[in-house]
């Protein structure tokens, strides 16, 4: 087994966010800021800008069409959400620029799953009536932070992880426990913690797979965790696992979702999905 | 919205809503072209069935071939390490196997023929 004390130094080498969102973040954190100097911050960057502007006219926030500019998009959809639409897209940037230590899987694959995961798990916040559904696109996305960050730092041992989930038909967050001694889950919660990722972030991150917090109720880690297991069964990317875990019960319990709920938004879901892959992932 | 179709049922100014693919996923047809007869003739030279097409404010029913539906059943019970136990769970199951089983008659049926 892996000594815990080697993922801790991955973690610790790994990079830190980009200036652009620390000088954002430092900006917002102050209440004299005004909205232009939030837009020339944001607009130093025009790769994120086109697609800030794509995801903000997508029908899951709520604006189809209508949103031209980042001062727009700051007025519409608030700073928070472009705060993290900014986050999710230079995490994404992050990792792409190791696209090629990624041995096992199609890297285009993880991210269109991580992405589906962050449309579903928004898609099922909004259709329950959650009040604050802004933080669950960018916690779907990153759920699964800490398994990229493993298949980058240790692909030979993890080629051993995916053995053991193919041949022992476990869940490939098991097999990872059984050769890392941890699985990504809390792999990916160090990284958040290094980064000082919100902690409802956090908190999806560690807890996406139980679908609760220890035995706590928590919507964000609930949503997340049905979004994941969906995303998985509709085949939309792919994290690297052939087989799929149960939902945990209570969680539906938890959700009150209509019984028809997929059969019935399956079109929109997909049509989401789609636009929105394309937009991220391009370029 | 888009709707699957078989490739004779192609109608002049119909628009493609998923990209035709090769087996090296490679773009043959882009997703949004305004498709011809031209169009509906090459697709049957190059043996494909079935295609997307845009629509709008219409009901989706796909007759879905009872031989690729059972394909498409086997396979994700196959993924799956649980049998669903409640009303929701089998609507994302049942889901699941329809969208395997439209993606197996887009694809050309490549599971069937692995």
């Amino acid at each position: 087994m892996l000594p815990i004390e080697n993922i801790v130094n991955s973690i610790k080498e790994f990079p830190t966010l980009p200036t652009i969102f620390t000088t954002l973040q430092k900006a917002m954190s102050n209440p004299d800021t005004n909205i232009d100097y939030v837009v020339s911050i944001i607009e130093k960057d025009q790769s994120s800008v086109t697609k800030i502007l794509k995801l903000s006219n997508s029908s899951i926030f709520g604006f189809r069409s209508r949103i031209t500019s980042v001062h727009q998009a700051i007025l519409y959809l608030g700073f928070e959400e472009v705060k993290n639409l900014l986050l999710t897209l230079k995490i994404i940037e992050i990792f792409r620029t190791r696209d090629e230590a990624l041995k096992l899987i199609t890297p285009q694959d993880f991210w269109r799953h991580s992405i589906a995961t962050g449309i579903i798990s928004r898609f099922i916040g909004m259709n329950i009536g959650m009040k604050s559904s802004e933080i669950l696109f960018i916690s779907g996305v990153l759920h699964n932070l800490g398994r990229l960050l493993l298949l980058i730092s240790y692909p030979d041992e993890y080629i051993e992880a995916l053995k053991k989930h193919r041949e022992e038909k476990i869940p490939l967050i098991d097999a990872e426990r059984k050769v890392f001694g941890v699985s990504n889950a809390v792999v990916g919660e160090m990284l958040a913690l290094k980064w000082k990722l919100p902690i409802q972030i956090s908190d999806v991150i560690k807890n996406y797979f139980f679908g609760f917090i220890g035995d706590k109720i928590n919507l964000n880690v609930a949503i997340v965790h049905i979004a994941d297991i969906t995303a998985s069964l509709f085949e939309f990317g792919s994290a690297g696992s052939v087989y799929i875990h149960k939902p945990n019960p209570d969680v539906w319990t938890t959700l009150s979702m209509p019984n028809n709920f997929f059969s019935s938004n399956i079109d929109r879901i997909k049509d989401e999905y789609e636009e929105n892959c394309s937009a991220i992932l391009s370029l | 919205m888009n709707k699957t179709i078989p490739v004779e049922s192609i109608e002049d100014g119909m628009v493609l809503g998923n990209s035709v693919l090769n087996q090296f996923s490679q773009v043959l047809i882009p997703a949004g072209t305004v498709l011809t007869s031209f169009h509906k003739n090459i697709l049957a030279r190059w043996d494909v069935s079935f295609i997307q097409v845009k629509i709008e404010n219409e009901s989706v029913e796909t007759t879905i071939p009872e031989e690729i539906l059972l394909q498409a059943r086997n396979y994700t019970l196959d993924k799956m390490l649980w049998t669903p136990e409640n009303d929701i769970e089998k609507d994302l199951m049942e889901t699941s196997i329809k969208l395997k089983a439209l993606s197996l008659i887009l694809k050309g049926n490549e599971y069937a023929t692995n």
